[in-house]
């Protein structure tokens, strides 16, 4: 045999050994069980809880088998996820559409083929058996009621988020300005960044410097608090600002019992996770209809929110970490 | 019967190599599979009608750019706009078929005016091909280098998508005239579109996009290796230099294959569109560049210009499906597929550079033991 030749065989050694590699850590079918699957929009932290939720869920049950898959962000890549799944012959879905209206058609199409539910954004004319999600505006309220505990005299407040058509950033600030009508509170703008962390601390930067008066700040996205605080801190104001956050980032939770942050409002996603799962098993395995699940009519069941104040923050971090690290991969 | 058969794989011996690899995945994906119950061939999922079918629509959508993008490798040129075209042009075809009020509230975004899908379409293909031709010029006849030329309009094409649509996504639909048949067309079946859609059978089973390919593939065939043109294009990416010496005008030649390029481009940005059912500009095709320029890598063209082949091309695309069908139908874990991805690449090119000549060997002992 040729030298070449023995290159040529030893350069096939790698895919032999890597596909025997992964068919050892591919999750093999066990016969009799339902399959089921949790589809998120994209990889983040957020997700990771409503993972160790889904796992839960799927531990309490012996007859499910439940897949959780990540999404890049785009709707192509969720097509080709759920595509598959569905030819793995799984019954039902939970899925986090990244762009629930230009969805609709696929939504639709899956929702023939298995049952489906959609958790944390919603495509409400969608064929979609419910949602399962937060209520922005309630949250958006929240966060307003947090704002009237910090600035009992009133002032002038910013808003920041990511993408400001996005329905949980219009939701939220409607919300927001809700809780604060009639009181001191002034709510100037919501300053957009488009998910840009550079251009969010600038947005901050530059509120701190036209509006030297300010005295909130409410970031609507996870990440704009923490940026809100660097902008502030940078400025030498923590005594004068106030902020307010939404959702767990370890670094808002962090400021908050160090007293530099308010208080944030945190979703649920454990509860997404592990509610969507028993939803979905009740329907598939147990024939149940939305309504047996208390569904309200509205086709839309709401998680409530949880407000964090200080002394509560590092805890709640600590329950953030029991979930990440309660996933088996 | 067997002679004439290796005698073929012999000469092809990178595109047989690789057809080799392909055939790998595609039993170990088969074995990988199979259950109780199932309808597919051998009870395999992956030999299902329904999953052969997404496989075949998506090989027909990343297979017409790619074959765009082999060509310009082919004349040792490259393409790093595609996938930023693709968001230029979904968004610009999202807007011509969708009433100006309903857009995004940008001025350019209002100004176009409305028109009816075939028109659309029309236009879309001609402004992909005159961006394609405008690279063509400022590669082939101001001598800019290609990788600047098409980084320029990865960033361009892409900031500009997302201007024009206030970077908001843009929706199949929001229009409101009818694109049932555009739908059947860009994401149906053979069946849809010749019968009626949503029955079961062979013509159902096969993705307009895929027949698409087909077309591309036997035109692009008879250009390249069929015609002198094709000639030219492989001479042009051999030794521009000396091609130019003959009196060949290789600024119009590989002008023409960056106008193939942008055309392919646009062909397929339309059924991709429909295929996800709205633009996202800052992530719709993002990436595609770089899968087109693996396929034709892995289908055996040579970044140094003036090797390759159709068939190649879409043997490489095959590859980059089925991996990624692979993945998701074995259940590995969704973070692992561009690993896997990048790892059966690397092997392939690897065999592909060391044991090309060892493959060509163990042929030439067959035909003469045959």
């Amino acid at each position: 045999m040729s030298k070449k030749l023995c290159l040529t065989l030893l350069g096939l050694i790698p895919i032999i050994v890597l596909t025997s590699l992964l068919n050892s850590c591919g999750k093999k079918s066990s016969s009799g069980k339902v399959r089921l699957a949790f589809v998120t929009n994209a990889s983040a932290d957020f997700w990771a809880y409503a993972q160790a939720g889904v796992q839960k869920a799927e531990s309490e049950f012996d007859d499910i088998e439940v897949e959780f898959k990540v999404g890049d962000g785009t709707p192509a890549k969720q097509r080709e996820l759920v595509e598959a799944l569905l030819v793995r012959g799984v019954k039902g879905i939970a899925i986090s559409p990244t762009n629930p209206s230009g969805q609709k058609e696929m939504l639709n199409e899956w929702a023939e083929k298995a049952s489906l539910i959609t958790v944390d954004s919603d495509a409400v004319d969608s064929d979609r058996k419910f949602y399962l999600g937060t209520d922005n505006v309630a949250a958006g309220k929240k966060a307003g009621e947090l704002l009237k505990e910090a600035l009992p005299d009133g002032g002038k407040v910013m808003a920041f988020v990511g993408l400001g058509d996005q329905a949980n950033a219009v939701e939220r600030y409607q919300g927001l300005r809700e809780a604060v009508e009639g009181t001191e509170i002034e709510i100037l703008d919501l300053r957009t960044d488009e998910v840009d962390f550079g251009k969010a601390r600038r947005n901050a930067e530059d509120t701190l410097t036209k509006h030297p008066d300010i005295a909130g700040m409410v970031g609507l996205w996870s990440y704009n608090a923490p940026l809100i605080l660097e902008a502030v801190k940078d400025k030498g104001v923590l005594d004068k600002v106030k902020i307010i956050g939404f959702d767990e980032d370890p670094r808002t939770l962090k400021a908050i019992d160090a007293g530099e942050i308010h208080g944030t409002v945190v979703q649920k996603p454990y509860e997404f996770g592990y509610q969507a799962v028993v939803a979905l098993r009740a329907m598939v395995v147990g024939g149940q209809t939305p309504k047996d699940l208390e569904v309200p009519d509205t086709n839309q069941k709401f998680i409530e929110t949880l407000t964090i104040r200080k002394g509560e923050g590092l805890n709640y971090l600590k329950k953030c970490d029991a979930w990440k690290q309660s996933i088996s991969k | 019967m067997a002679n004439p058969l290796l005698r073929y794989a012999g000469r092809h011996r990178r595109e047989t190599g690789m057809l080799g690899l392909l055939f790998i995945l595609v039993v170990i994906t088969s074995l990988g599979t199979i259950e109780e119950g199932i309808d597919g061939l051998f009870g395999s999922k992956f030999l299902t009608p329904d999953n052969l079918k997404n496989v075949a629509r998506t090989i027909g959508i990343y297979g017409i750019f790619s074959i765009g993008v082999g060509i310009v490798i082919i004349t040792a040129g490259i393409d790093l706009s595609v996938g930023s075209l693709m968001a230029l042009l979904g968004v610009f075809f999202l807007f011509l078929v969708t009433p100006p009020g309903m857009r995004p509230d940008s001025a350019i975004a209002r100004g176009i005016p409305e028109v009816s899908w075939p028109m659309a379409v029309l236009w879309v293909l001609l402004l992909g091909t005159l961006l394609g031709l405008l690279h063509g010029i400022l590669v082939g006849k101001l001598k800019l280098q290609p990788f600047v030329v098409t980084l320029c309009g990865l960033l361009s094409y892409r900031g500009l998508a997302r201007f024009y649509a206030n970077d908001t996504t843009v929706n199949v639909g929001d229009a409101s005239q009818d694109l049932s048949f555009a739908r059947k067309l860009g994401d149906g079946t053979l069946g849809d579109v010749l019968i009626s859609d949503g029955q079961k059978g062979i013509l159902h089973s096969i993705p307009m996009t895929f027949v698409y390919l087909i077309i591309f593939a036997v035109i692009t065939t008879i250009i390249l290796h069929r015609s002198v043109l094709g000639r030219y294009i492989f001479a042009a990416g051999r030794n521009e230099l000396a091609t130019k010496y003959s009196g060949i005008n290789t600024g119009l030649v590989i002008a023409i294959a960056y106008l193939i390029a942008g055309f392919c481009t646009a062909f397929s940005a339309i059924p991709f569109c429909i295929y996800t059912g709205s633009v996202q500009p800052t992530s719709h095709g993002a990436f595609f560049e770089l899968y087109a320029i693996a396929a034709a890598v892995l289908g055996g063209c040579s970044l140094r210009g003036g090797e390759g082949s159709i068939p190649g091309i879409l043997i490489g695309t095959a590859i980059l499906i089925v991996l990624r069908n692979m993945v998701n139908l074995l259940g590995y874990p969704t973070p692992l597929s561009d690993a896997i991805t990048g790892g059966v690449i690397f092997v392939g090119v690897i065999i592909d550079q060391h044991g090309a000549t060892g493959l060509k060997k163990l042929f030439k002992r067959k035909v003469k033991a045959g």
